[in-house]
């Protein structure tokens, strides 16, 4: 995949999509705070190539939390929480934080965390990322704040005892392709999109073998060829003195290093064989009395060492350990060797021993990484002082158990400001660029704007929303024409941004209190149902509008303003 | 079609998930349905990896139909000094 373009990606995706869409659906649900389409196609390209079938979807934009209620029914979730996202919203540098500003935002994602993992605590894998300073601020030289916001996030995501949590290290991805590879700021300033083609690429890559371990994809057992694969020269020709895995010896030395990495795999409960060409003999005689040699006998769960192709010798090594043969790992230092069985058993994954021998554990690894779980890790952190912490902030999170209680512990505050004129050209380019939430998905020049807003019968409403991690600032926009006893809304856009917090319903409440006060009897209203706006279709009737009629599947709706019953949104703030 | 724009026909194709056939020099945002603000991100990212080029963030939201791209794009292999 490193080496494919994104286009081809894509184009390969809808190729691949035909192939695997007899499986059984994989549900993913991305929960992200920043936009990452990207890597929707890209994780969906990867699994399919494994042989899944991957649905991918994302959440709305910057509702972690929100959405996180309602992932029921979905195999995985993966958590983009960026930190990026979280302090853009803070209008100060966060490196001039107070200690005070600092802890009440460390608590604050701490909670979110405690939440969200609490509400997907049945989805049978969660994946988070740690948290990276990197986009912030990545010149910082001595301590900086940023630097121990994540360091502390991330102690508090790794001492997380959720069983279905799967923590992937971006830092580690990120020092992989460096900084510049990683970031897109254009991207990010346009749209969101943080992370580039590269990075996510390499995301990917880590991902799916944390599927492959819930999907059975994972890998059992490594089949190993001895000359010039486990040692450098050949047994049958050089001699048990010509054979070389000296640690002093320049190329020896990877050969020792590969032994030391198999002789580790063998002890974390992987298969490791030998299938090579050899008199069996000669081979035994290594593996008891070589004092080079880092595996032995003991390490050797089964051997093929005979005469025979090896992809007979594969085929009954399956057979006898009774594992499949996609459980298989087969290395061999051959092009002969490695495409006959690429070409014969392709469901074995093969390794060829590189040329560049450097480069040799580096592979083994990264192909271990990737295919294999291994679980008997050995540390183990010391608790004790989070522990306290911990049941702190656990009052705090039995605090807000509904998603009506987080969205109150978020202090949401809108104003509501009519006809603004220096608000034009922000809310031209919201009925221009809003997809999702928007009710007739009319488009407005700012000279339209203007004219809306001079003319007596027609007002537009632009509502400002703030909350306790910052100010959003314009994010929607409702746009209506009066008359004597009646009022039409035209418009009704709100930015994506801020979906999810029922910002809606309160606006509505506004509007409906506003006109009863003006001895307005009803408000008309439509829905133009578009490809992008389905999550709004509804939107009328869960406010007590009744359908009229329907016209070229236009929704026209009716309220009768003294059958409104208001929203249930106390805890969001009105001013105006 | 000059081999800048097959290429940009083919790129589109891959992006709006159409066969190339149905891509023209009169695609625009206008008469492609699913050319939304995510799919228009996806068709930078392939130009600009397919080119090796970068677009300065003002021009990427006049890139908006198919002439528009091609000029812009050809515009900027100049300004890059490299040729395609």
């Amino acid at each position: 995949m490193e080496n494919l373009k994104y286009s081809e990606i894509l184009k390969e995706n809808l190729r691949l999509v035909e192939q695997v869409k007899e499986q059984n659906p994989y549900l993913v649900k991305v929960l992200s705070n920043i936009t990452c389409n990207q890597f929707e196609h890209i994780l969906s390209y990867d699994l399919r190539k494994s042989g899944l079938n991957p649905v991918v979807s994302i959440g709305n934009y910057d509702n972690i939390v929100q959405d996180s209620y309602q992932c029921g029914d979905v195999n995985m979730v993966v958590i983009h929480y960026d930190l990026a996202n979280i302090v853009d919203k803070y209008p100060d540098f966060i490196e001039s934080f107070t200690t005070e500003q600092f802890s009440t935002l460390l608590n604050t994602v701490k909670s979110d965390i405690d939440l969200i993992l609490e509400n997907l605590k049945l989805v049978p894998v969660v994946v988070f990322n740690t948290f990276s300073p990197f986009a912030i601020y990545q010149n910082a030289l001595k301590d900086s704040s940023i630097e121990q916001l994540a360091f502390e996030l991330n102690d508090f995501l790794y001492l997380k005892k959720a069983t279905n949590l799967q923590i992937i290290n971006v830092n580690s991805i990120v020092s992989k392709i460096g900084v510049s590879n990683t970031f897109d700021f254009r991207m990010f300033t346009l749209s969101k999109t943080l992370y580039s083609i590269t990075f996510w690429k390499e995301y990917v890559y880590n991902l799916s073998s944390v599927v492959y371990r819930y999907t059975g994809l994972l890998k059992k057992a490594i089949i190993f060829d001895c000359d010039n694969t486990l040692w450098k020269g050949v047994l049958g020709e050089d001699g048990m003195e010509g054979i070389d895995m000296s640690l002093l010896s320049k190329t020896g030395q990877m050969y020792n290093k590969v032994q030391q990495i198999a002789k580790w795999l063998s002890q974390q409960g992987v298969i490791i064989g030998l299938c090579s060409k050899n008199n069996p003999g000669d081979v035994e005689v290594v593996f008891k009395e070589h004092p080079d040699m880092k595996l032995t006998k003991e390490n050797i769960v089964i051997s093929k060492i005979n005469w025979h192709d090896k992809a007979t010798n594969l085929r009954e090594i399956a057979k006898e350990l009774n594992i499949g043969l996609n459980s298989l790992v087969f290395i061999d230092d051959s092009s002969f060797e490695i495409n006959l069985i690429r070409e014969h058993i392709p469901e074995i994954l093969t390794l060829q021993v590189p040329s560049a021998i450097y480069d040799y554990p580096n592979q083994l690894l990264k192909l271990v990484n990737r295919y294999f779980y291994l679980s008997g890790k050995s540390v183990d952190i010391a608790k004790t002082i989070q522990y306290k912490e911990q049941s702190l902030r656990k009052e705090e999170k039995e605090k807000h158990q509904s998603l009506e209680d987080y969205l109150s512990s978020i202090e949401i505050e809108i104003s509501i400001v009519e006809n603004d004129l220096s608000q034009i050209p922000r809310i031209s380019q919201i009925t221009q660029k809003t997809n999702q939430f928007n009710l007739t998905t009319k488009r407005y020049t700012e000279n339209q704007i203007e004219l809306f807003m001079n003319n007596d019968n027609d007002r537009i409403f632009s509502v400002f929303v703030k909350d306790k991690f910052g100010d959003s600032g314009l994010t929607a926009a409702i746009i209506v024409n009066e008359s004597n006893k009646t009022v039409n809304i035209d418009s009704f856009v709100m930015s994506c941004r801020i979906m999810g917090r029922n910002i809606e319903k309160a606006i509505m409440n506004f509007l409906v209190d506003k006109y009863m006060r003006n001895n307005i009897e009803e408000i008309t209203a439509a829905f133009f149902p578009t490809i992008k706006n389905k999550p709004v279709a509804n939107f009328y009737e869960g406010s007590n509008y009744k359908l009229e009629k329907e016209e070229n599947s236009n929704n026209l709706y009716r309220l009768l303003v003294s059958e409104y019953v208001p929203h249930k949104v106390e805890y969001i703030k009105i001013l105006s | 079609m000059d081999k800048i724009e097959f290429k940009i026909q083919e790129l589109m194709g891959a992006v709006f998930e159409l066969p190339v056939g149905d891509i023209s020099i009169e695609s625009s945002q206008d008469n492609l349905d699913n050319w939304d603000s995510l799919k228009h991100l996806d068709l930078v990212t392939t130009i600009e990896e397919e080119f090796e080029i970068e677009f300065p963030i003002e021009e990427i939201g006049n890139l908006v139909s198919f002439k528009l791209i091609s000029f812009v794009l050809k515009e900027q292999l100049q300004i890059e000094g490299k040729t395609y």
